[in-house]
């Protein structure tokens, strides 16, 4: 499994870096290596996974903020 | 005088002792010329006898020195003077004299001569020099007073002083006529044994006559000696009495006095109120300083916090605009992985459908190049063994051969 966590947590820059990557990788591709091919898309589809996650405890995280100061006004 | 009595029987000695007794009612005031002056250093008496000038009776005196020294008159013969004395009966020899008690001179000229004699010799003295002169203390409390107590000298004085608590230690004296000197002199002996602040010496005006007792030398001596700084307050009109000259302040009237003594705390009442003012009127100053510097934090305070709220504000928006940037990030964020995990599929379909057609090309130029596809137009393939016959040299006779058509193997052999 590809986590690139920091503290614990994912750190969403590296597993976005990450995609870029393989995305590049992709569209640069001019031999056919499908067996490499599908294991990019297999780290891929992970590290969607955790970004998403990550993405969304730092959106959950964020509205907490956003909520809380709000409050202030 | 004694009566007379046929019993009774006396000595000499009784009966003069009664008679000097009974002599000493007849005391009165004698005018006369001195003269037969008898006055010798190391006695305490002197002799000297007074003349009629008219018909020149004659009587004898005797005065003891002390006295003689305190009527302060410079004898000498032919003087005129006026004695005040009683007789006596001298008992060793019998001889009428006069004891004397004071001596005065007589007329304005004499007085005057007198007085300027005696302060001429006191200003000699260093008596009346003002480096002798001592001020008087502030505050004074213990204040000692000598004059008479009848008079308007003693109430004018009482009028005036101030209500500051004085402790007044008064003693009565004559300040006037021959037997004021005694009294005078007493009354600062008096007063020399007690702790006061200042003396006080007074009376009212007069004639230079009536001042005798003022210009008397062991007065005058007295006061300039007294511990205490001494206040005269002796009202005169030409000439200044000579304890005026010797007392360390000197003015005319009891007012002028009063206000002296009343003066120190008089300025000290004064000072008092003034500072009272000063300081209400400071504290007063202070306190409108401080309301002013009070109203001005509250408006520059004002202004401060509506600083720091503008600059909350400007926090809050930047905060807010830092929010929305956020929000924004983390939606492009969203696409972005959206769009990493379509541009994966992509890629792989790509990756995937290319590697298809690759295969699928492939499988077609394999198709159009199987020799197989060739039976079908009447070729035919020869083996032997499983092997392709591509010469003669490779077929032996009686050999086994299969010969490939399109619908199959036709077994055969090489002849």
């Amino acid at each position: 499994m590809i986590k690139e966590k920091s503290g614990g947590k994912t750190n969403l820059n590296e597993t976005l870096k990450k995609l870029a990557g393989i995305v590049s990788w992709f569209e640069s591709q001019s031999e056919l290596d499908v067996e490499k091919g599908i294991e990019y898309v297999r780290d891929g589809a992970e590290l969607i996974k955790v970004s998403r996650e990550r993405l969304t405890e730092i959106e959950n995280e964020f509205k907490e903020i956003k909520k809380e100061i709000s409050k202030g006004e | 005088m004694f009566r007379m009595t046929q019993e009774t029987i006396l000595t000499v000695s009784a009966y003069l002792d009664r008679i000097n007794v009974a002599l000493k009612d007849e005391k009165s005031k004698i005018i006369g010329e001195v003269c037969n002056l008898q006055m010798y250093d190391g006695r305490s008496y002197l002799y000297f006898s007074v003349k009629d000038k008219a018909d020149q009776s004659t009587v004898k005196c005797f005065m003891w020195k002390n006295d003689f020294k305190l009527s302060g008159v410079a004898m000498r013969d032919g003087l005129e003077v006026i004695v005040t004395a009683y007789p006596a009966i001298y008992k060793p020899n019998g001889g009428l004299s006069l004891q004397v008690e004071t001596i005065e001179l007589v007329g304005e000229g004499a007085l005057q001569l007198a007085y300027e004699q005696l302060k001429k010799k006191m200003e000699a003295e260093g008596l009346f020099a003002e480096s002798r002169k001592r001020l008087l203390p502030d505050y004074p409390h213990r204040i000692g007073i000598i004059t008479s107590k009848s008079g308007a000298v003693i109430h004018d004085f009482l009028t005036n002083i101030g209500k500051f608590g004085y402790e007044i230690l008064f003693v009565d004296s004559k300040v006037e006529g021959a037997d004021a000197t005694k009294d005078l002199l007493e009354a600062v002996a008096t007063l020399r044994t007690k702790e006061i602040d200042v003396l006080v010496i007074m009376r009212g005006g007069g004639s230079l006559e009536s001042f005798q007792a003022f210009n008397n030398e062991t007065l005058v001596c007295a006061v300039a000696n007294f511990p205490a700084p001494v206040l005269t307050g002796i009202g005169h009109d030409k000439d200044v009495p000579l304890v005026s000259f010797a007392s360390d302040v000197n003015v005319s009237t009891p007012t002028a006095v009063a206000n002296l003594l009343n003066e120190s705390w008089s300025h000290a009442l004064s000072s008092v109120r003034l500072s009272e003012q000063k300081i209400f009127s400071e504290f007063e100053s202070g306190l409108k300083d401080t309301q002013r510097r009070v109203e001005h934090s509250h408006i520059s305070i004002e202004r401060h916090f509506a600083e720091v709220l503008h600059v909350f504000t400007n926090a809050k928006q930047t905060l807010f605009v830092g929010l929305s940037r956020i929000e924004s990030q983390i939606r492009r964020q969203f696409d972005g992985i959206a769009a990493y995990s379509h541009g994966i599929a992509r890629g792989f379909d790509v990756l995937s459908r290319r590697v298809s057609d690759t295969l699928a090309q492939a499988g077609k130029s394999l198709e159009l190049s199987n020799p197989e596809r060739q039976l079908a137009r009447g070729y035919s393939i020869v083996k032997i063994g499983g092997k392709v016959v591509r010469r003669t040299t490779d077929v032996r006779v009686g050999e086994r051969i299969d010969i490939l058509v399109s619908d199959g193997i036709i077994h055969s052999e090489a002849i």
